[in-house]
């Protein structure tokens, strides 16, 4: 049998759009400049020693992104906003991912453009930051870490493990000029001794700390500062969330913050100049079911790229 | 006696990092840790059998802020106080009990048989299941070998369910009835949802009493901390039991049956840290944990954080910041 087909009438034909963060368009590094911001994934969890799986985040979260997945009204992608694709890595070569990254970073940021990462594990955001600064040449860089962990473990040696979760915020305190220069919110009630005297005299908040006054977060976090013109790179794990149905490399004991106090918290932040950031930590499902933790963690991102998009206004 | 322990289920990982040791090594006062791999049968969902190998590697996951720390402390940012794992808690553990995948009247002769041995040298036992029947092996064990002790279960039901041909059975059926007695020797909390008339009639008869779910919700865990307070005054020893069902299906799925408006793992772990049993128990059993239903790993985590509350100053202690 043969399909007769009528070649004179127009069929009406619904494409789906190849998957990107937020409907971004998708570009390289060519694409980007002085206010845009580059959204990357990072496909990697190798180096983080809890559960795997953090580095399908990307894929779902750009999938989370279809209007269809995201069990909302989804506002148009911004201009400013560029899906560079998924960083490079080398899985099994740590010291290899580290400069890979490092480079990646730094050419990015060379370009003027913001750097966004989504997806993976946050062992791996101290090589970004490090790129970071490289390019931007920024002395007064100053860390957000929203995260259930401290992760400032004595760093061990560089040549041995360049990257691992334990010591990844106390590695980004060092590059930043020391531990004052981290903010901690969201943080677990429990933490080592060894890491809560690192952090001694940074600013830190445990998550039911935190909860009733969001507000005045951001009024505090400025009053510490030493230096009034600073610039923030805001780090956010998913682990920090206490939702059953959300999946991360911490276990789940029901404390921490909910989606919604986490957005807030996030859109308060929003008024401080944000330069760079991550959303690391989330172990998406991947089967249909799972379309709803991707589309509440996609939420999550785009209120940061929100916050870091109001930077980018006020430059320009 | 014989060698019932299977060396090989352990898979590597023990309690707590607790030397894997033979019965025979077993010294006062030490905390003995063994495994009951069984399955659950029909109606009810398989998967227990990984229970008591999910429960050891999750306690290893809830003590890495200690072991991360090098000197095992870790400081609560709310109330500024340092607790540590203790240096000198003794402990070991058995491996699993061999050929119990399924359940049955032999199988739990050889768990009483166990915990009647562990006993004998001055152990607490600490059974990690498992199907939650096998509470009936290590009760009947204590009786045979420990002074009178209250039965604290924490469970969103009053009886253990049946197993292949072991028809089910009331939990205040495990506790011998002692009308003369005023003392309440069986506390439940956590219950949920319609009980047969029949086991709660048999609680009226011990004297025993019931926190439900509800109340625990309604009232806060309060409610459930003062039951423990009388009951821990009235009973010099006690056995705790921890079924992995008591919690809310929405926080922990991985349970051989559902439990719709049961606990949050928050407030498990909240009643049972801030009760302070460990010196008064005689023994432990933490129950009905099937790591396989449920893919986040949430239920696991919960029973051995419950778990470890329970033990508290045999574990940790506090020290001056």
């Amino acid at each position: 049998m043969t399909l007769a087909m009528d070649t004179t009438e127009e069929l009406p034909l619904s494409m789906q759009p190849v998957p990107s963060f937020f409907g971004a368009s998708i570009g390289d590094i060519e694409d980007l400049s002085e206010g845009k911001i580059a959204v990357t994934g990072i496909y990697c969890d190798h180096f983080s020693g809890g559960k795997p799986g953090a580095r399908y985040a990307a894929r779902q979260l750009r999938y989370a992104s279809w209007s269809s997945l995201a069990h909302e009204p989804t506002p148009p992608a911004s201009d400013m906003i560029i899906d560079v694709g998924d960083l490079n890595v080398f899985p099994t070569e740590p010291a290899k991912t580290m400069s890979i990254l490092e480079e990646q970073s730094r050419r990015i940021h060379q370009t003027g453009a913001k750097l966004l990462a989504l997806g993976g594990d946050y062992s791996v955001i101290p090589a970004l930051v490090l790129g970071q600064l490289q390019a931007t040449q920024d002395s007064r860089l100053q860390i957000i870490r929203i995260s259930r962990r401290l992760d400032a473990a004595t760093i061990p040696d560089p040549r041995k493990t360049p990257l691992a979760r334990a010591c990844a915020t106390r590695q980004l305190g060092e590059y930043c000029g020391g531990a004052s220069s981290v903010t901690l919110l969201g943080v677990s009630d429990v933490t080592a001794l060894e890491e809560y005297d690192y952090f001694s005299g940074a600013f830190v908040r445990s998550a039911r700390q935190l909860t009733p006054e969001s507000d005045k977060l951001v009024d505090e976090i400025v009053a510490g500062l030493a230096h009034p013109n600073v610039t923030f790179y805001l780090s956010v794990d998913i682990d920090v969330l206490a939702w059953p149905s959300i999946c991360t490399n911490s276990p789940y004991l029901g404390t921490g913050l909910t989606p919604e106090q986490l957005i807030m918290l996030i859109e308060a932040l929003g008024k401080l100049p944000i330069a760079g950031a991550d959303v690391t930590g989330f172990i998406p499902d991947l089967d249909v079911s799972g379309s709803s933790a991707s589309a509440t963690v996609a939420r999550i991102s785009r209120c940061v790229l929100e916050a870091m998009s109001q930077e980018v206004s006020r430059c320009l | 006696m014989n060698r019932h322990i299977d060396e090989a289920t352990t898979t590597g990982v023990t309690f707590a990092s607790f030397p894997e040791r033979a019965l025979e090594q077993i010294s006062n006062e030490s905390i003995v840790v063994f495994g009951v791999p069984a399955n659950s049968t029909l109606p009810r969902q398989a998967g227990c059998a990984n229970g008591p190998r999910a429960i050891r590697q999750s306690t290893m996951s809830a003590l890495s802020c200690y072991f991360n720390s090098p000197s095992k402390t870790v400081v609560s940012l709310e109330t500024g106080k340092a607790t540590s794992f203790r240096s000198d808690a003794v402990g070991i553990d058995l491996g699993d009990l061999s050929d119990c995948n399924e359940l049955s009247t032999e199988a739990l002769q050889r768990i009483a048989h166990l915990t009647n041995a562990v006993v004998d040298e001055g152990g607490l036992p600490v059974l990690l299941g498992g199907d939650g029947r096998a509470l009936q092996g290590l009760i009947e064990g204590l009786k045979s070998s420990v002074a009178p002790f209250g039965l604290l279960v924490i469970s969103n039901r009053l009886d253990l369910p049946s197993v292949s041909d072991l028809p089910g059975v009331a939990v205040s059926a495990l506790l011998p009835a002692d009308s003369s007695s005023e003392n309440c020797s069986l506390l439940v909390l956590g219950v949920n949802g319609v009980q047969p008339y029949s086991n709660m009639k048999s609680m009226h008869h011990l004297h025993g009493k019931v926190v439900s779910a509800d109340e625990i919700h309604e009232q806060g865990t309060q409610v459930a901390l003062d039951a423990i307070q009388q009951f821990a005054i009235q009973n010099d020893r006690i056995v705790c039991v921890i079924d992995a069902e008591v919690l809310d299906t929405g926080h922990a799925a991985g349970t051989p049956g559902l439990n719709v408006g049961g606990l949050t793992p928050l407030q498990l772990i909240e009643i049972l840290s801030e009760s302070n049993l460990s010196p008064q128990l005689s023994g432990i059993c933490v129950s009905n944990v099937a790591p396989s239903l449920d893919a986040r790993g949430h239920s696991q985590y919960a029973a051995a954080e419950a778990l470890l509350a329970v033990l508290g100053e045999r574990l940790f202690k506090e020290v001056p910041l």
